[in-house]
């Protein structure tokens, strides 16, 4: 009876130990299984990374050559032909007996709050003949391929700058190019400047 | 052999997923090549545009710089100024038979000077000059295209007692190898 039991003891531990060993066998299954898994998806992660980082590369060429290809502030020989014209014009208001004065020193005059004789206000006169000059030479607006104008007339003496006239036609907010012509003020000087927007 | 057959599938899987990457990949640069391209050549075609118009605005500056249309008063030589007395004068003498067709040169077609500002209309004769547009010093062919600059137009005004005025216009130029 006693060898009965003791058989059947040790039976029972016998399969027990073999479930244990199937048991650990299966672990290690399946932490090998994991462990390749895992490895799996280190490389996909890996090329994700490696794809994300090309692309973005190549985002950030396509954003440096498109910038670069914008050319802001260009300049336009044909625009200072046009500006430095402009200054020539001979305006409707005169000073120092019958000299009529240009709109380079019509601009002058509006800096230093000069009258013509007339009476009427320099700064009037030269925005109404720039609103008229630019109206009869110049095409712009959102179907024509110059969007708008604006122009800058500043008086600059050393760090000091004074801000003489600011006028914009059209919109402007794209890309533009931009052309200027200088003169003096004594002591300091005045440019005059245009800038034509696309 | 149902082992080696599944492990066989899953790397023809595997080439498979491959060759589908690559050629995305080959796809996707093809495509980025050709808007490369299309954006170098845009930007390449602007600045031959540009070029093209800058030349001949420098043309049309030479001519008006020439002493046969410039204008010097007595604050001294005006750059991009051009004396309409003498140009009109120059268009009368061209059209009762001088020489001056091809003064700037055999290739120039033809040459006009139109007045922007103020506005006015018509071709500048005897009988209406200065309150004219254009003034055609000679026009040998219709073939060329035009091209120009601005300039500005000066004269001595004979109103309010006589003065040197100036007007806002264009110099425009037709020329052989200008298109």
């Amino acid at each position: 009876m006693k060898r009965y039991l003791f058989r059947q003891k040790t039976s029972k531990y016998a399969s027990m130990k073999s479930k244990i060993d199937d048991g650990s066998k299966e672990l290690n299954k399946h932490m090998k299984r994991r462990n390749i898994i895992s490895a799996r998806g280190q490389e996909e992660i890996a090329g994700f990374v490696a794809i994300v980082l090309i692309v973005s590369v190549i985002i950030i060429i396509f954003i440096g050559a498109s910038l670069n290809n914008k050319s802001y502030d260009r300049k336009n020989l044909l625009l200072t032909h046009y500006i430095q014209s402009l200054g020539q014009v001979t305006t409707e208001c005169a000073s120092y007996g019958s000299s009529y004065r240009d709109v380079a020193d019509l601009i002058r005059d509006c800096h230093n709050g000069r009258r013509c004789s007339s009476g009427e206000n320099s700064c009037f006169v030269l925005n109404s003949t720039l609103d008229a000059i630019v109206n009869d030479t110049l095409t712009y607006g959102i179907n024509h391929s110059r969007k708008g104008y604006i122009f800058l007339a500043a008086y600059k003496y050393g760090v000091q700058e004074e801000r003489i006239l600011a006028k914009s036609f059209g919109n402007c907010s794209g890309e533009y190019s931009k052309a200027e012509m200088t003169f003096a003020d004594l002591p300091g000087i005045i440019t005059f400047s245009v800038q034509e927007c696309y | 052999m149902t082992g080696l057959a599944v492990r066989y599938s899953r790397a023809q899987l595997k080439i498979q997923e491959m060759a589908f990457v690559i050629v995305a990949i080959m796809i996707f640069f093809f495509i980025a090549g050709i808007f490369m391209l299309n954006l170098w050549s845009s930007g390449l075609k602007k600045d031959v545009e540009m070029q093209r118009i800058e030349k001949s605005s420098e043309i049309a500056l030479k001519i008006a710089d020439s002493p046969e249309l410039g204008w010097a008063s007595s604050t001294g030589i005006c750059e991009n100024c051009i004396d309409l007395d003498k140009a009109f004068s120059l268009k009368e003498r061209i059209a009762l038979g001088s020489n001056y067709k091809d003064f700037w040169g055999t290739d120039i077609g033809s040459i006009r000077i139109q007045l922007l500002y103020p506005r006015k209309s018509g071709e500048c004769t005897i009988s209406n000059y200065p309150e004219c547009k254009t003034i055609t010093l000679f026009n040998k062919t219709e073939d060329f295209h035009y091209v120009g600059s601005y300039v500005a137009l000066c004269r001595h005004d004979e109103k309010k007692g006589g003065y040197f005025r100036c007007e806002l216009g264009k110099i425009e130029v037709s020329a052989r190898g200008i298109e």
